[in-house]
């Protein structure tokens, strides 16, 4: 797995379930690759944040 | 409604516009359904005294009135392109490495809230083929169902996918260029 394979499994992984084989070669792509994992962590950062989107001025 | 100030209204009112129009594609729709949402809002505006509360109580008005819309009346919403095919391919080498390093994004809660990090995040998102604006908004932000995207926009699963994937990458490299860059200690 490279490192263009392993983002759209990333991507994939928030609409559909990956397979057994997938979610492995993802993840023994991920230990190598600090990239990766940033953009990992990214993406996640990114589905969180949109959901406050127009709603910046809430009340916390 | 009451304790918004005039300005605070047209600047309210132009922000639910930009996102109608992303959202339907279609100003006259869009501009229908923002008229709509103020005309709800007022009728029980008076149970909301803070201008923030409210101003997030109007939006989520709005998105409830898209998601409907979206819902009903699919034929008259106008999906074009389907954003150019290369953009993704500069982002990797031929052998699929990054071209280009990437880093992990810190300091989050401390942006969140800042009107700067939104109008930055707003400048990504145009940037983005209408269609890969579209998608990811109505699948991240008003959380459509795969399903229900699919039927909208006349596409396949494995093209959601991919403009999902587009979006993503697109959104993260813009924002790291444009937002957090500057920010790293």
């Amino acid at each position: 797995m490279n490192c263009q394979q392993a983002t759209q499994f990333i991507s994939l992984a928030y609409e559909q379930p990956l397979s057994h084989s997938e979610k492995w070669r993802l993840k023994w792509h991920l230990l190598i690759c600090r990239h990766c994992r940033a953009f990992q962590k990214n993406t996640q950062t990114l589905q969180t944040l949109i959901k406050s989107y127009n709603e910046t001025d809430d009340d916390r | 409604m009451h304790h918004l100030s005039h300005s605070d209204l047209v600047e309210i009112r132009l922000q639910m516009l930009k996102f109608a129009k992303l959202q339907l594609s279609d100003s006259h729709l869009a501009e229908d359904i923002v008229q709509e949402t103020f005309e709800s809002a007022y009728r029980y505006a008076d149970r909301f005294r803070q201008e923030s509360a409210l101003k997030t109580w109007i939006f989520a008005i709005l998105k409830n009135k898209i998601i409907d819309m979206l819902r009903r009346k699919k034929q008259n919403i106008n999906f074009s392109e389907l954003g150019e095919e290369s953009d993704v391919e500069h982002f990797f080498d031929e052998n699929g490495h990054w071209q280009k390093e990437i880093n992990e994004w810190r300091n989050i809660q401390s942006f969140v809230y800042q009107k700067e990090f939104w109008a930055i995040f707003n400048l990504c998102l145009n940037k983005l083929p209408a269609q890969q604006a579209r998608v990811f908004m109505m699948r991240c932000h008003l959380g459509l169902t795969s399903h229900e995207i699919c039927q909208e926009c006349e596409i396949s699963m494995s093209n959601m996918n991919v403009i999902l994937y587009r979006a993503r990458l697109q959104l993260q490299q813009c924002l790291t260029k444009n937002w957090f860059n500057g920010e790293i200690e």
